[in-house]
């Protein structure tokens, strides 16, 4: 990637992508100064656009990461609980098949009798974390890619502060484990990454 | 037409610089003209910034020009000044030019 693409697309995440385009083509234009004054220029003009579009409509922001929280609490919940029932099937039918003759796994199948010892607590607590801390807020930066396109970074720092505030009062509790306020730049990154993934997967406005 | 709003020093600055680059105005040239003209050049940053809160404001308009190859196929964003924008610029000079009439500096210059 070329370093005027890969400054379009940090200019395009606080901003609108034609806008970027036309501020690239301007620094081009002025391409003798050098990498270093390119750079720097790009640094500040994402700085400054940022800047503005925190101020632009910061309660809006505010509002729509409550919401945010509240989906991501029960997106976590549903991908807890159908991740537990998958792993659960997953880890019990390994049990079976390596203790059990296959006229036995039939029978124990047939009725339904599952009789094989609990997952270990390390592999739930992975599980949970995983879901927790990277596939629900990957899934809600997509979300957010879609509804605040050119303003993924203002809402993403202004989600690390409601979203600390949150985890402070209202922590996610999962089967032992909560979103505790330290994790929240880790997630604010994957919701980052969603939103990243969701703006090079979708076609660009016209 | 509704009232002009008041206007920043910088922003004064730049709906001059557009108005005396005339059709060629976009951000390359109109940075240069102000650096020309004030002796000091404007970051990036603020320039955009600014001509985007104008634009809000109904002072400026833009448009996209053609993609050129010389840069990298990118369009130029061309501003123009609204009358809303020209009657908020002159306004805010005559305001200057009415506190400078007759003021003796320190020194005893005469403005």
């Amino acid at each position: 990637m070329r370093k005027a693409d890969v400054a379009e697309t940090l200019l395009s995440l606080v901003g609108s992508a034609e806008r970027a385009r036309s501020f690239v083509g301007d620094l081009m234009e002025e391409r003798e100064r050098g990498r270093v004054w390119f750079w720097r220029s790009v640094t500040r003009l994402w700085l400054a656009l940022l800047g503005r579009d925190l101020l632009s409509a910061p309660l809006t922001m505010a509002i729509s990461c409550v919401i945010a929280w509240f989906l991501y609490m029960l997106l976590s919940a549903v991908l807890a609980v159908a991740g537990y029932v998958v792993v659960t099937l997953v880890w019990g039918l390994a049990y079976v098949s390596n203790n059990h003759t296959g006229l036995e796994l039939l029978t124990d199948l047939l009725r339904i009798r599952f009789n094989w010892p609990p997952i270990p607590d390390a592999a739930t607590y992975l599980i949970q974390a995983v879901v927790l801390f990277v596939i629900a807020p990957f899934h809600i930066g997509r979300g957010s890619a879609r509804f605040w396109r050119g303003h993924e970074v203002s809402l993403a720092v202004v989600m690390l502060v409601v979203w600390t505030g949150m985890a402070a009062f209202v922590p996610l509790v999962g089967i032992g484990i909560a979103a505790r306020p330290a994790m929240v730049p880790v997630m604010v990154m994957f919701v980052l990454a969603g939103a990243l993934r969701e703006r090079f997967r979708l076609p660009a406005p016209s | 037409m509704a009232a002009a709003p008041p206007l920043g020093e910088f922003e004064q600055v730049v709906l001059l610089a557009i108005l005396r680059v005339g059709d060629d105005a976009y951000g390359v040239t109109i940075r240069r003209e102000i650096a020309e003209c004030t002796e000091r050049e404007p970051a990036p940053g603020a320039l955009y910034t600014t001509l985007d809160r104008l634009e809000e404001k109904g002072l400026v308009a833009s448009k996209y020009g053609d993609p050129t190859p010389e840069r990298g196929g990118r369009a130029k964003r061309y501003f123009t000044v609204t009358a809303r924008g020209v009657h908020a610029v002159a306004r805010a000079q005559r305001a200057y030019q009415r506190l400078m009439k007759g003021l003796v500096l320190p020194g005893g210059a005469r403005a």
